[in-house]
This record gives C-alpha cells, sequence and structure tokens, in this order.
C-alpha cells in the first residue's frame, strides 16, 4: 500500500510538471478594433501535416496563455490577408515590439500545430505595427528535431521550436540543455560521444514527432586554433592530434600555406573518421628574423633568400654599386632590377635599419 | 730618334686596345677588378715597365682590406724583380696577386716578368715591359655547390719613360683576351689601359712633392676612372703625408722610403681611404699596408 502512495505521488509530481509546461491557447478573436494586416502570399509553402483544412490563427501571451489577435482559414495557394486587432484597454490585442506567434488548427480535428513564419523586412519575427508580408517557413511542430545521425560537428544543436511555444523538453541521461536562449540548445560541445535522445510533450501543440533520437560522435576535445602566424618563407604546419588534410586557400585551390590569408581545411578525427570543415585566418608574425642568412645562394638550383621584415633592401655589388632595391617582405632570387640572373660573385644586403649581411652567388 | 719611337710605340698601344675593343661585343661578366689605390707602391702591378729599379733586387708586398661591411674583402699582391746588369738592360720579375671576394670567391693572377731599360740620353730612359702569366677565379665548393674553378692565359705590356723626377708611361693589361668559366658564367678579364705620369718636385734639400695620377680606360666599358696622389717628403726618407683620390674616395697615409740598412733600402706605407659606394652611403673605410725592399 505504501508502494502504491509512493507510485501516486510521483505520478501526480511528474502530470503537475507536465501542467507547468501546458500553454492555454483560445482561439477566440479579439474584440479590438483590427488595424493592420499579415499577408500571405499565394506562392508560400506550407507543407501541412495532414491534407485537411486548416485555420491559421496569430496570437499574443498573456500569462501563458495564447490570446487569438487574428485568423482566418487558410487557402493554400491563394493571395491572403488576416487583419489583426491591436491591445487596447480591456481588449488583448497586439503591442508594438512584441512577437506574433502562429498556431494552425486542423478543422476536421481541431488539433492545433505550431509554427514560426519569417516576415518582410523583420527576419523571424513581426516585432512592430503595421502591414507586414510573410516571407517563408522558419519553424514548425511537424518536423523533426534531432541533428542528423552520427553527429560531428562541434557546434551547439538548436531546437528550433516555432516562437512563443513552450513544450516540455525530457531528456536522456547526460543530454545537456540550454533553454535560456529564445530557442532550447543541446549543448553538443559539452556532452560526451553517445546515444541521446529528447523528447518535446505539449498538452495544447502537437508534435508528431516528439521523440528525436541522435548519436553523438565527436565531442571536441580541444578547440583548434584560428589564428595562425607565420615569417615569409616558412610553410605553415598545423599541429593538431587529429589528422588535417586538405587545405584549400580562398579560391579552392589546394595549398601550402606559405603566405597570409584565410584558408579552409578539412580536420579529420582519428578516432571516428568524422570531419570537421573549418577556417583558419593566416597572417605574418610582427617578430620575424629579418632574414634567414645563408652565406652562399645558387638561383639556378632555386636557392633563395628570404627578407621577412616590412622594410626595402638594397642590394650592392661587391664595388657598392646598387643593383636593385627589393620592398620586403619578399624573397630574392639572386636577380636584378629587371629579373635577370645576376653573374655570380659576391653582394652586400643593405637593411633599412642600417645592419648588412654579405652573400656569395653561385651558378 | 728615341722619342719618335717611344710615340710610335704609344700610338700602337693605343691602336691595340682599340682593335680588342671593337672585337669584343658579346655579353660577358666581368672579372672583379682591384681596389687597391695605383700609388707609386704599385709601379709593377700599374705597368710591367713602370717600377724604376734602384738597386739589383727589389720586393715589394702589399696587403688591403676594409673595416666594416666589406672586412670580408681582401687583397695581397707581391712582385719582386732582379735586374741583370747594372742600371739598365734586362730585368726578369714574377709578379702574384691575389683578391678574395669574400671568404668562398677568389681571384688570383700569377706573372713572369721582363723588362728592358734603354738610355735614351742622359737624362731619359726607355722602359719596355711585359707579364706573361695566368688569371684564375675560383668559387669554393660547398655543401651545396659544387663551385668551380677556371684559368685563362694572362698578359701585359707597358711602356715607360724614366728620369730621375719624372714617371710616365702606358700599359696594356690583360692583352690575351680570354675568358674563364668556373661556374657556368663567363667572366671577362679586364682588359684596360693605364696611362700614368709621376713627378717630383724640389725647391728645398729639406721637402720633396711627388704627384702622380694613374688614368685608367676600361675598354670593354668604356669607363675611364682616375687615381691622384701627391706625396710630401722630408729629407728624402720620411713621407709626411700623402693624399689621395681614388674613384670616389678620398684618402690619406705617410711612410717612409729608402732607409738604408745594413743590406738595402726599406721602404714602409700605410693609407687610409674611406669613400661612399656608388648608391648607397656605406662606410667603405679602407686600409693598405705596403713594404717594398730593395736589396743591396
Amino acid at each position: 500500500m505504501k508502494k502504491y502512495i509512493h507510485i501516486l505521488f510521483l505520478t501526480s509530481l511528474i502530470m503537475s510538471s507536465l501542467l507547468g509546461y501546458s500553454q492555454v491557447n483560445t482561439w477566440q478573436e479579439s474584440a479590438a478594433t483590427k488595424t493592420f494586416e499579415v499577408n500571405i502570399p499565394s506562392t508560400l509553402s506550407f507543407n501541412l501535416p495532414t491534407a485537411d483544412a486548416y485555420t491559421l490563427g496569430f496570437f499574443v501571451n498573456r500569462n501563458d496563455t495564447l490570446f487569438c489577435v487574428g485568423k482566418a482559414d487558410l487557402q493554400l495557394g491563394k493571395d491572403q490577408k488576416i487583419a489583426l486587432s491591436e491591445e487596447k484597454t480591456n481588449f488583448k490585442g497586439y503591442k508594438n515590439g512584441e512577437r506574433l506567434i502562429s498556431l494552425l488548427q486542423n478543422k476536421t480535428n481541431d488539433e492545433v500545430y505550431g509554427i514560426e513564419f519569417t516576415f518582410e523586412n523583420n527576419n523571424n519575427k513581426f516585432q512592430s505595427l503595421g502591414n507586414t508580408k510573410i516571407t517563408g517557413v522558419f519553424s514548425d511542430t511537424w518536423r523533426h528535431y534531432k541533428p542528423n545521425l552520427n553527429v560531428c560537428s562541434v557546434y551547439n544543436h538548436t531546437i528550433t521550436v516555432p516562437y512563443g511555444l513552450k513544450p516540455q523538453i525530457l531528456v536522456s541521461a547526460g543530454l545537456i540543455l540550454d533553454t535560456s536562449a529564445t530557442y532550447p540548445v543541446v549543448m553538443l560541445s559539452k556532452m560526451k560521444p553517445g546515444n541521446y535522445s529528447f523528447q518535446l510533450y505539449s498538452t495544447t501543440i502537437q508534435f508528431p514527432f516528439p521523440l528525436n533520437f541522435f548519436t553523438l560522435k565527436y565531442f571536441p576535445k580541444v578547440e583548434t586554433k584560428t589564428h595562425y602566424t607565420i615569417c615569409l618563407g616558412e610553410t605553415l604546419k598545423i599541429v593538431s592530434n587529429d589528422s588535417i588534410n586538405k587545405i584549400f586557400d580562398n579560391k579552392l585551390n589546394y595549398a601550402n600555406i606559405t603566405s597570409p590569408g584565410q584558408y579552409a581545411y578539412t580536420l579529420v578525427y582519428k578516432d571516428n573518421g568524422c570531419e570537421l570543415n573549418d577556417t583558419i585566418t593566416v597572417s605574418y608574425k610582427s617578430n620575424c628574423p629579418q632574414m634567414t642568412s645563408p652565406q652562399i645562394i645558387t638561383p639556378a638550383n632555386g636557392d633563395y633568400i628570404v627578407f621577412a621584415k616590412q622594410e626595402t633592401v638594397k642590394i650592392l655589388d661587391s664595388k657598392l654599386k646598387k643593383i636593385v632595391e627589393i620592398a620586403a617582405p619578399s624573397i630574392w632570387k639572386g636577380t636584378g632590377a629587371a629579373g635577370e640572373t645576376l653573374p655570380g660573385g659576391l653582394y652586400y644586403i643593405i637593411h633599412e635599419d642600417d645592419s648588412h649581411e654579405v652573400i656569395s652567388v653561385y651558378h | 730618334m728615341p722619342y719618335k719611337s717611344s710615340y710610335i710605340i704609344f700610338i700602337l698601344l693605343y691602336f691595340s686596345a682599340h682593335i680588342q675593343l671593337n672585337a669584343q661585343k658579346n655579353s660577358y661578366s666581368a672579372l672583379p677588378t682591384t681596389d687597391f689605390i695605383y700609388s707609386p707602391d704599385l709601379l709593377t702591378y700599374i705597368s710591367p715597365s713602370a717600377q724604376v729599379l734602384s738597386n739589383q733586387y727589389m720586393v715589394n708586398i702589399k696587403y688591403a682590406s676594409y673595416i666594416g661591411l666589406r672586412k670580408v674583402m681582401n687583397e695581397t699582391y707581391f712582385d719582386a724583380w732582379y735586374r741583370l746588369k747594372e742600371k739598365k738592360g734586362l730585368s726578369f720579375g714574377l709578379q702574384l696577386y691575389n683578391n678574395n671576394q669574400g671568404p668562398f670567391i677568389h681571384l688570383n693572377n700569377i706573372k713572369l716578368l721582363s723588362r728592358y731599360l734603354l738610355n735614351l740620353n742622359y737624362k731619359y730612359n726607355l722602359c719596355l715591359g711585359m707579364g706573361l702569366g695566368a688569371i684564375s677565379y675560383n668559387f669554393d665548393s660547398n655543401d651545396k655547390n659544387a663551385g668551380g674553378a677556371d684559368a685563362a692565359p694572362d698578359a701585359d705590356v707597358g711602356l715607360s719613360i724614366q728620369s730621375k723626377k719624372v714617371n710616365a708611361g702606358i700599359s696594356l693589361k690583360s692583352l690575351i683576351d680570354r675568358t674563364v668559366n668556373p661556374i657556368e658564367v663567363n667572366y671577362r678579364k679586364n682588359f684596360l689601359s693605364n696611362i700614368y705620369f709621376s713627378k717630383e718636385w724640389q725647391n728645398n734639400p729639406d721637402y720633396k712633392l711627388r704627384t702622380s695620377l694613374v688614368g685608367t680606360y676600361f675598354i670593354y666599358s668604356k669607363s675611364v676612372t682616375n687615381d691622384y696622389f701627391v706625396e710630401a717628403f722630408y729629407k728624402k726618407n720620411l713621407k709626411l703625408i700623402a693624399l689621395l683620390y681614388h674613384y670616389q674616395t678620398f684618402g690619406y697615409g705617410f711612410g717612409l722610403e729608402n732607409i738604408e740598412t745594413p743590406i738595402g733600402n726599406l721602404g714602409f706605407n700605410l693609407l687610409y681611404s674611406n669613400g661612399l659606394g656608388n648608391s648607397v652611403v656605406i662606410s667603405s673605410e679602407r686600409y693598405e699596408i705596403g713594404i717594398k725592399y730593395f736589396f743591396k
């Protein structure tokens, strides 16, 4: 008997918890004067959950009760306008700056679904008085919310429940959910690899696919560095416990990174073969050595001297006659002002700070 | 008549130079040229006929290098003469020259010298000199490059008129037109002509002034450099000061000449110069040390 009392107590606790997440919605339109309209274009694709007829209503939230400020039977394939009431004394209505909540009601069985539109000039939220036009559907309650199976991303997953709806979300062990933002977020980056699920539940809104399973295969161990610096003449080597391949420059050409720029790369994780596409930026170091200092270069063998610092470098022959000036950072391949190969011999390199190097050019 | 002969030889030498010039139209890289200041210490280097041999044997050594940026460059020169007969006639000599263009590149020159001195009259001698030998240009091997070396024959001729106070003449250096190719690049010897004139001025028994001019005409590049030298002597031995100008370079020095020793006469010279590079202001301090010995 004592056992049943416990079960009864727990059941009532859960029920009260579930009810606490349940919003009441009333489809009785506000009596306030309708002062503006929402235009629904004929081209808008709803992908409704069933083939039944539906009523589209716009609502505002007052103490977890959704009040209808305008509604109309949905006429698919036709331009349609739904007039909305503005908040007045003693009348519920839309207030300037408020965000509209949208619901669809099945005319056959009265089941209610949530939907969130994108609005003209206002992304996915209508937030000001005045006529507006729907441009698309941002989210609805009859879709799957789960991330792709075998999640490899380091990014967190946002559950795009239509705005204003507050279903209870029951999560499996280890799943970390952040509900502080506009949309609930599954914090994949803080979770260990494994199998997870979350379930959406509401007493008033239909979620045809409430249970969402996914497998998290990767969780980030170390955040990948996004900014690298090199000295002129160096080739960037990205060090990672995981393997990196397919580095592309900003034109998607396969690249060895030897100069500043933005590069895309694919990181393949050893543990599971997951791939992460990301970008890095590369810039020159500010404290590079002034130049590499070989005593001899053979330009015909591809030798060159790297001038890493930003400066003007002068090349003089053994008689101190200026051969060429080089705007560094740059490389010098033993050539003259016209790009001609200089005869082998002794040359002097004079830096802007008056330091100098002696170089023997061979062939 | 001897004057006429010398004029003819002068003219022939000049024509020879121009014939060589017109024959050379291909593009070559030039071998390094000397940075030695053409002072009276280097008469044999200027021309194989220019040295006045007051004794039967003489040895002359000169070393030059830079301070600072160009300290990796240095030059060493040596010549020695042996005169067969007293004060005239035939003499033979040896000339060695080394030019280090940094630690890895070396230019070397060796020549056997001969000259013949002819008394024109009681005051003037005519001297015809010649040097025959070889020049080599070496690039040392290193861990990345095998380097290379090549040599070519070399010859100088010179004609001088000498008196007690005047020494003047002309020379052609690197007469034999051969190139060296140590590292797949053709380096051509610097075919050049030197004209020099040196005169001593003495109005006071204790003081003497010597002025020298050496004009060098680089025949392939058609360029000219001039060296000017003024030396003031006290009591014939002590060189109080030497002022010089050498290709954008001014300098000074001091020395000793004809210091009598038990076995001969010793001369010592030190020159210092500090010039500007062609286009960049860079310290180009240079010093030259020379020792000359005339054996009894």
